[in-house]
């Protein structure tokens, strides 16, 4: 008996329909419903092992680090104390932009509308950094808004939408790339997620001077995201006088492992 | 019912990735649950709730996933057809527990692969995403493969937990006991 009429091939080929019906169905929005219905059920149910197992986790850490409270106590405060006297010394700032914005008849364009969402669960498959959150398209939300963390910390951007969900690529996956610029020098390049972990700030032209320490903003170039929100900080850089670009590793702002509710901008 | 308990078996391995090992920032990466046992089912079962139970874990595997549909099904399916043929056409036949390591690693190892090669390919016509192909292959599957094989006797044990809640007579076809 011919092999394509054997049981085993007409099942394997079966198979292989389903799956790309599968593939074809996803694509063109079917499995929107059933998707919606399984984060929605797989997120509640998460979430509470999530929090008794961060409870746990807590209070092992407690345990394992109360040693160490009193000196990070005396850190912390004064941390505290130095970033009161930068708010302060940022506020004066704001009040001369807004006069000036004001003298010039320049519109000031700093608030955004935004959207709350509870973050419901993440890809735990490992080959993307991408979260579920619990708004979809009936909230207003719509494919490439920024995601952030209040007071304006970049989280990613929206990538996929359903109805009542919507799946946010986080800046830590390599498919995100975000124009950004340094908050202090403005110099200017491309930040791309890295393993998942961290980001590389690259194409920064080599008469910029940049140092570990320095704050990574959106540039706001290419109108993927709004200018302005801060992306990470510089931990490392990588130069050399032979090639044409240097890169920095950048540590992201946000705690991306321990997102609970995000803000999405409209 | 045996496949509504099976299935809630494997939403439930997926419920311990999420909820659990996810907050061990510690772990490189998630410990691979469901790909274990969709794995240990193989030389441990029948045919049809293996079959059902590996559709199944693939198709949450694709919901779960940002990775276009179908890319984590069909690697999944592929690595259980190597890890039968593994099993079936070239290890011994006499059970002994080494075969439930070398079926994780196998599939493991092949699924891995799939969804790396499947990735590129949905890529190439256009409908995937990038992903870091050199670093999940180096350090993506290493992990996986050493967090899979130190799961695979708690999984096989819960495997046996199943057991003895869909079927009375388990012991005499728990094969390993």
């Amino acid at each position: 008996m011919r092999f394509i009429y054997s049981k085993t091939f007409i099942r394997v080929f079966v198979g292989f329909l389903l799956v790309a019906g599968f593939v074809i169905f996803d694509n063109l929005g079917y499995l929107g419903v059933i998707k919606g219905a399984f984060f929605k059920v797989h997120g509640n149910v998460s979430n509470v092992f999530v929090h008794g197992t961060t409870r746990v986790k807590d209070f092992v850490e407690t345990i394992v680090i109360v040693k160490n409270l009193a000196r990070e106590n005396a850190e912390l405060n004064q941390k505290i104390d130095e970033l009161s006297f930068e708010n302060a010394r940022l506020k004066v700032a704001q009040q001369e932009n807004i006069t000036l914005r004001q003298a010039l008849k320049l519109d000031n364009d700093n608030t955004y509308n935004v959207i709350a969402a509870e973050v419901k669960l993440l890809d735990t498959t490992g080959f993307a950094r991408t979260i579920v959150i619990n708004k979809g398209e009936v909230s207003g939300l719509r494919l490439g808004q920024a995601v952030v963390v209040a007071p304006g910390i970049l989280v990613g951007k929206i990538t996929r939408t359903y109805r009542d969900t919507s799946e946010v690529t986080l800046i830590t996956d390599p498919s995100l790339i975000i124009n950004g610029e340094v908050v202090d020098s403005g110099a200017r390049g491309l930040v791309r997620g890295e393993h998942g972990l961290g980001m590389i700030f690259d194409l920064i032209t080599q008469n910029e001077v940049i140092k570990s320490g320095d704050l990574i903003s959106t540039s706001g170039l290419g109108n993927d995201f709004p200018q302005g929100l801060l992306v990470g900080e510089i931990v490392g850089i990588q130069s050399s006088s032979s090639e044409l670009f240097q890169k920095a590793f950048v540590s992201p702002a946000a705690e991306l492992r321990a997102l609970r509710f995000v803000l999405v901008i409209q | 019912m045996k496949y509504l308990l099976y299935f809630l078996a494997i939403f439930f391995l997926f419920i311990l990735e999420a909820g659990v090992f996810s907050q061990f920032y510690f772990l490189p990466v998630i410990p691979p649950l469901v790909i274990v046992f969709s794995a240990l089912l193989i030389p441990l079962d029948g045919r049809q709730l293996s079959i059902f139970s590996i559709i199944a874990s693939g198709v949450l595997l694709d919901f779960l996933s940002s990775q276009p549909d179908g890319i984590l099904l069909l690697s999944l399916v592929i690595a259980c057809l190597v890890n039968y043929v593994l099993i079936n056409w070239w290890l011994v036949r006499d059970y002994n527990i080494g075969i439930l390591f070398i079926s994780t690693a196998a599939t493991i190892l092949v699924y891995f692969v799939s969804v790396l090669i499947l990735a590129k390919l949905f890529t190439v016509i256009g409908i995937g995403r990038d992903i870091e192909y050199g670093y999940l292959l180096t350090h993506g599957l290493v992990w996986s493969l050493l967090l899979g094989l130190v799961f695979t006797y708690p999984v096989y044990y819960y495997y046996l937990l199943l057991q003895k809640i869909t079927q009375k007579n388990w012991v005499r076809k728990n094969k390993f006991a």
